[in-house]
């Protein structure tokens, strides 16, 4: 089944390190260009489902941070074969949509 | 301000997303920098209120709260918990809502479309004396009787008023009187004071058949009546237009209002025998 936007941005930038709410929203921002921009709210109701799956794990507040109420999570094992499955959906639509839009394929440097 | 009405959203999520996540939202809205950028933040708190209270389902595991949360709040803001995680599942509220339009409709058409019509109701008048009613004491078409016209214009014109308290004739008789005349009528009770303005009445009335000139004045504090070959009769009134003639039995006079309210005739009833009279 796709994963929704809100969770694929989510996915996609805890793959690179631990990080709390508002560094996954800064990350996303940062990926996206500042085109897509995820609210807290919606970061933390897709978060909450991404744990209950199991695809992320929640760490808590890290020591040495300047702010407590900070809670880091990481990307699971499982959250990270899903993050693939949905990399490889994607790499399939594009090859798709490039073949019937006759859009070249990006020459490889 | 604006933190403070974060903080009041975030205080009204479901209780286990609350103390899970609540902290951690109110780090981020500090994060913001700009009232744009809090409103933004804010904006994204109300959506998440509405998603939260009604497409997600709280009956799941719950998460461990966040230790910050758990102390004892601080800043004075009340918040609410849930005692039971229990939720209506959304056949039920969707079946509720059906059958709540259909009760409604239901009803709506009983109303349209009943036997009883409601509106056709009437509470039966209860007749109390003049003085009792709340309008103008003095007017005769307020009378329990013939007619329902207002004397406005003789009204104004003077402001002089009497009370005129009714001359009991004899007990018996009276009651036996009041009882011949109109139901509603009966209704005054004798020896209730009713107020009337006695000029009013005052005036001549003149009439062709039988020929007849009848004098109604103003004598202390009542109305008499003096015509050719009688005495002075004193009436004594029954109701703002009857009068009953002290003394005599079965008389009485009517007095009958024209459109504007004025007095223009009157009917003197002699045990059987009328004479009308016009105004003059």
């Amino acid at each position: 089944m796709p994963l929704s936007s809100a969770a694929l941005h989510i996915l996609l930038a805890l793959a690179g390190e631990d990080l709390h709410g508002y560094g996954i929203m800064q990350e996303i921002a940062r990926q996206s260009e500042g085109i897509y921009k995820l609210g807290p709210g919606t970061l933390y109701d897709n978060l909450r489902k991404l744990i209950q799956d199991g695809w992320v794990h929640e760490l808590g507040p890290r020591r040495g941070d300047d702010d407590p109420r900070r809670r880091y999570y990481r990307l699971t094992d499982a959250g990270r074969n899903v993050l693939r499955a949905e990399t490889a959906r994607l790499t399939q639509v594009v090859r798709e949509a490039r073949l019937r839009l006759r859009i070249p394929n990006p020459r490889r440097v | 301000m604006l933190r403070r009405l974060y903080r009041c959203a975030v205080r009204l999520h479901p209780s286990s997303f609350r103390r899970r996540f609540g902290d951690e939202m109110l780090h981020i809205f500090d994060q913001q920098k700009g009232t744009l950028a809090a409103l933004d933040v804010m904006l994204d708190c109300v959506f998440s209120l509405l998603r939260q209270w009604t497409l997600r389902p709280h009956t799941g595991v719950e998460l461990p709260a966040s230790p910050l949360l758990l102390s004892p709040i601080a800043d004075h803001i009340p918040s609410f918990e849930t005692l039971d995680t229990f939720r209506p599942r959304a056949s039920a509220i969707i079946n509720g809502a059906v059958l709540s339009l259909i009760l409604f409709c239901m009803t709506v058409f009983a109303i349209r479309y009943s036997w009883i019509q409601v509106s056709n109701l009437r509470i039966r008048e209860i007749a109390v004396a003049p003085s009792q009613r709340g309008y103008s004491r003095e007017d005769p078409s307020h009378s329990a009787g013939t007619s329902t016209r207002p004397l406005t214009q003789d009204s104004k014109e003077s402001s002089e008023r009497l009370q005129v308290n009714v001359i009991p004739i004899e007990p018996a008789r009276t009651q036996t009187k009041v009882t011949a005349s109109s139901s509603r009528t009966s209704a005054t009770p004798v020896g209730v004071a009713i107020w009337l303005r006695l000029e009013l009445y005052v005036g001549k009335y003149i009439s062709n058949s039988p020929p007849a000139k009848i004098s109604i004045q103003v004598e202390g504090d009542h109305l008499s009546l003096t015509a050719a070959g009688h005495p002075h009769l004193a009436l004594s009134p029954l109701s703002p237009t009857r009068f009953a003639i002290v003394g005599a039995e079965n008389s009485y006079v009517d007095f009958t209002p024209d459109d504007q309210g004025r007095i223009r005739l009157l009917s003197w009833d002699e045990g059987g025998n009328v004479i009308t009279a016009q105004r003059h």
